[in-house]
Parts: C-alpha cells; structure tokens; sequence
C-alpha cells in the first residue's frame, strides 16, 4: 500500500545519507572539551538604563530669550530571566528630575512586560506595558541612538512618543531579516485629543485607565541589508468608549466612536559611517464634529476640539567625520535634519482659524554628536523653527549629554 | 496517490487517515535522523572543523602559549589582557599547512557566544561561523551577510562593529561581539605563528 512505498523511500533515503558522512573527511584530534566559561554573577538579573541633561536657549520671534538646564530623563531598566524562555523587562522613568507637587516632573512606568519564547524566535508572547511600536524613537530612545538633543517632535507629536499601553502581544522573528509584532491593547481617550497637540493628550499611559475601547497596534521591520531597517506601522482602534459620558445638545446620551487610526513609515541606514533616517506618520480621527459639540447631562459643554488629521515626516542625514581614523572608537557626527509636523492637517466641521495654520511647522535642524564610547553621545543642536500661518519664526540652541548602558 | 486526490469519486475519507499516517512516519524518520541538539547549536568541534577543512587530509591542534613580550603587544592591540594559553587548530595535506582555525567564545549580553574563525595559512580570514548561540536575542549574526564582511581581514584591519565591520539594526551588541572575537583570533593567531619571533611549542 502507498505507507509502505513512504517508509521504504525513507529509508531508503537514511541509508544515502549515512553514507555521505562516513565518506572520507579529515580525521579531526580534539583536545579535551574545555571546561564551560562561569556564568556572569547575577546573569539572570539585568540592570540597565539612560539618561539626558538637556541645556536650551529659545530665541523667540520677539520678547527675551530664555535659558532652561533640565535633567529630561533619568530611567532605569530591570529585567529577570525566570528561564531560557521566560522574561519579565521594565523600565522607570524619572523626567525632569523632581516630581511632586508643584514640581515639573514625573515618575512613570514605561514598560513592564513578561516574555514568553512560544516557538523559539519565531512566536513570542508578551503581556504587560508596552511601548506602542510605532516609528523609530518610540521603542529606541536611548540618547547615543537620535541626532539633537531633544527627541524628533515628529515623533513627539505625531506619533506620540513615548507612547506606552497595557495589552498582549506576538512578537517574533521570521528569518534573519523579517520581524513583527502585533498588540491587542486599551485605547486612547478622545476626551484629551486637540488641535494643539494631536492624539498625545489622549494616552492614558495604562494609570487606571480606562478599557471600555481597545485598539490593534502592530509592525513589521524588514531589513533587506545589513545596517537598512525598513519598518511599516499601523494603529486602530476605539477612543470615544473611553471618554466617559456625553450628550448631544437636546441631552440625550451619545455615543461617541470616536475611531482613530494611523500608520508610520520609515528606513534608517547605519554603516560605513553613515547614519541616515526617513520616517512619516499619519494619524486619523474620526467623528471630531460630534467630539467638538459633546455636552455634559446638564446641558454644559464638554466638548474638545480635535483634528481630523495630523501628520508628519522627516529626512536626517549624518557622517562620521572620524570614520578613516583606525586608531581610535570616538566618533563626530555633524547631521542635519529636516522636519515637518502639522496637529491640525485637516479640521473637519468647522473653519480653519489662523491658530490651526500656525500648527503646521517645518524646523531645519543642524548639529553635532560626539560620541567618545558607542554608549555616550556629547550633542550640540541648533534648530531653525517657523510656523504655516502669520505666527513668527523662533530658533533654539542645545547643548545636551546622554548615556545608556 | 495523486491519481486518488484528483478523482472525483475516491472516498475522500479514507484518504485522511493514510495521509496523517504517512506524515507522521515520515516526521518520525526524520526526527529519528537527525541528531537531538539543544536549541541554538550550530556546530560541534568536530563538524566545524571537519567543514573548515573540508579538502585537508587531516586536522590537528597545538596549545601555545604566548610570552611577555607577545603578551603585552596582544593586550596593546586587543584594547585587554587575554588567557596567554590558546588552542590553535591546523589543517595538514601533502604535508603542508592549509589553514589554521581557532574556535572561541565571547560574551553576548548575558551569556556567551561560541564561535570558530578559518584563516589562511598567510593570516586572512576565510570563514567566520557562529557554533552556539544561547540567547534570546541578536541571533541575526549567523545570517551570511553579516558574517561575509570579515573575510579577507587581516590582523592589522581594525574589525570593529560600527567602524568597518556593520552592524545589524537590533542586534548592535551580538555585532560587537563577535567582531570583539574575530579580532583577537587574528591578533592571537599572527602573535604566534605569523609574526617574526616565535616560541617554541608548549610540552
């Protein structure tokens, strides 16, 4: 019958094979299996983690300069292995080095999340805080890793970085060259989008938030060549659930769906002593009309005003000026960077206002990194800034130091 | 049996018992076939070295050691001190050196990485190959692309990820690491057998 045909090709097969390697190779003398390295102390323990003292002089249109020295981040990483396949990885956040009332900073959690290795590399599951995975700065933000001081404002406003849910997800690799990752996680609250700053006051950053809408976040990061990351974003999911109750004008309940979406782009290319990155985000909201003239039970108004769209790109060039010097790991980059970001590309149930034009801003952005170890970066920046309506340019200087480890 | 799937009027149940039959044979043969190995080997010793010196008659091995004067110029050009006794593999044929090898390891983020490195009898490298990975992440070492960048590297070139040797997006310090190894097989090996003075082989 056809099973008997199978098993004696197979063996068939076996015996062939066992030929091929008794075949004449070179007689090989081992000396004895040297003993295994020691484990490194604590190899089940990782500690970690980054920090950036910012120094910023703005030079508005009109009005007195202003100076600011600002420790921005001071963040902590701690990750355990509970096996070869199981890990937990968090990271603490302090920004702005003092939180408490009446002080400008904060303590957060960033991430913390468990690691499940499902099918090896291939099918991980995660479970905890994530960072959304969406762009470049949101997931890699360790400060030798960007050009200037402060992060990209594209990705900060655009995106928005850093950008943090509670959820589950599959992550793997596929290959050498192909990874993904794919998130179920709670949703943005539409109650704190606006013109001003796009979806970013709509996270919640998983503080009791609420859950009443979800959303699906994933990536795909494809790297064709060694040093080229070619990464494509998106994001759906349900902000009007969690805004909390609202009602149309003649008070009877809405329900508010408020959809939102967005999808990011980019490539990045290190090697050779070049470092360059290209990278678009857009993000959609829908229902804003109804969003903007929500009312609370009592008639009084609750609405917000949020974009129907918003977008934003940049092109970012740097070279290793020290690449032919052999002698020496310090590297100095000069980059330049250019920027464009508008919160309020397109508002939808009602006139534009010369508020929202000033939205739309370009920055050319022109620097240096020194970078004495891979872990350290020195950074000067100057950053040209000017904005689509009637409203003044404005030009900052930088000067900024950030480690990781 | 492609006569029986394509025909219509074959009892297409019959068919599913056989076909699952006939796969888990077929799994279990090849399961049978190839050696357990635990996630992440790649090569043992033996293999490595007998696919390093594929067309040599033979391979053998010397433990050397290096002295104070070759010492103190390895830890100048490493950037670090290294174990002075090293294990150095060698392929014979028609009584002639074909190559040497050095098989290696070098810390990963937390665990190492066990590599081994062909050299031309004159001191350039051939082939670099990851033997054991142990990690959760930056496997995408072994991928060929990366790892073709160190042939024709000598001891002088500098072999350092991010300078000539480039990185993989994601996996900067498995990069590191292993261009950390090459390296000092290169250095190691060229300290002494290539270099002008010698010593003489351990007892």
């Amino acid at each position: 019958m056809r099973i008997s045909s199978l098993i004696a090709a197979s063996a068939s097969w076996l015996a062939t094979s066992a030929a091929v390697t008794a075949l004449a190779q070179p007689a090989v003398e081992l000396p004895p299996e040297p003993p295994p390295p020691p484990p490194p102390t604590f190899v089940n323990l990782t500690v970690g983690g980054y920090g950036e003292l910012h120094y910023s002089h703005v030079v508005p249109a009109e009005g007195d300069s202003r100076s600011s020295i600002d420790l921005h981040r001071f963040v902590m990483f701690l990750g355990y292995n509970f096996s070869d396949s199981i890990r937990f990885q968090s990271e603490v956040e302090v920004e702005h080095a003092f939180s408490g009332d009446g002080n400008p900073g904060q303590v957060a959690v960033e991430q913390a999340f468990v690691e499940w290795d499902l099918v090896g590399q291939a099918l991980t599951l995660r479970a905890g805080v994530m960072l959304v995975p969406m762009g470049i700065i949101n997931e890699i933000h360790e400060p030798p890793t960007f050009h200037g001081v402060e992060r990209p404002n594209v990705e900060r406003n655009i995106i928005p970085s850093t950008w943090r849910e509670g959820g589950i997800g599959l992550v793997g690799r596929l290959g050498d060259s192909f990874r993904y990752k794919a998130y179920l996680v709670g949703g943005l609250d539409a109650s704190g989008f606006s013109t001003g700053s796009g979806i970013r006051g709509g996270r919640q950053s998983v503080a009791e938030a609420r859950a009443d809408g979800l959303a699906f976040t994933g990536a795909i990061s494809y790297q064709p060549l060694v040093g080229l990351d070619l990464g494509l974003s998106g994001y759906i999911g349900d902000a009007g659930a969690n805004a909390g109750a609202r009602f149309d004008s003649a008070g009877e309940p809405l329900e508010l769906s408020v959809l939102t979406g967005g999808v990011a782009a980019h490539a990045q290319y290190k090697g050779h002593g070049l470092e360059t990155k290209a990278l678009f985000a857009s993000f959609f909201i829908a229902d804003t009309e109804a969003l903007r003239s929500a009312k609370n039970a009592d008639g009084s108004d609750a609405g917000n005003d949020a974009p129907a769209r918003t977008v934003g790109g940049y092109v970012e060039v740097a070279y290793n000026v020290l690449q032919s010097v052999e002698a020496t790991q310090l590297q100095l980059l000069p980059f330049v960077r250019a920027e464009y970001y508008d919160t309020a590309a397109t508002i939808k149930g009602r006139d534009e206002t010369p508020a929202d034009r000033d939205r739309g801003v370009t920055e050319l952005i022109v620097g240096l990194t020194l970078r004495p170890v891979p872990q350290l970066a020195f950074k000067a920046d100057a950053i040209f800034r000017s904005f689509g309506g009637d409203r003044d340019g404005e030009t900052v200087v930088d000067l900024g130091v950030g480690y990781n480890f | 049996m492609m006569r029986a799937v394509l025909r219509t009027n074959v009892n297409r149940v019959d068919l599913v018992p056989s076909l699952l039959v006939a796969l888990l044979v077929a799994l279990a043969l090849t399961l049978a076939a190839t050696p357990a190995r635990a996630a992440g080997v790649y090569f043992t010793r033996a293999e490595l070295l007998k696919s390093f010196f594929h067309d040599s008659d033979r391979v053998s091995y010397r433990t050397l050691e290096l002295d104070a004067a070759q010492r103190r110029r390895v830890a100048e050009r490493l950037g670090y001190a290294i174990n002075p006794k090293r294990t150095i593999y060698y392929g014979e044929k028609d009584g002639r050196v074909t190559g040497y090898a050095v098989l290696d390891d070098e810390l990963g983020q937390h665990k190492p990485i066990s590599f081994g490195v062909l050299l031309s009898a004159d001191g350039h490298v051939e082939r670099v190959e990851v033997m054991v990975y142990r990690e959760p992440k930056g496997e995408e070492i072994r991928r060929a692309q990366f790892r073709d960048q160190f042939v024709g590297k000598d001891a002088a070139a500098p072999v350092r990820a991010g300078h000539d040797i480039v990185a993989i997006s994601g996996a900067t310090i498995s990069s590191r690491s292993l261009a950390i190894g090459v390296k000092r097989a290169l250095v190691v090996v060229d300290e002494l057998l290539l270099s002008d003075d010698r010593i003489s082989d351990a007892p």
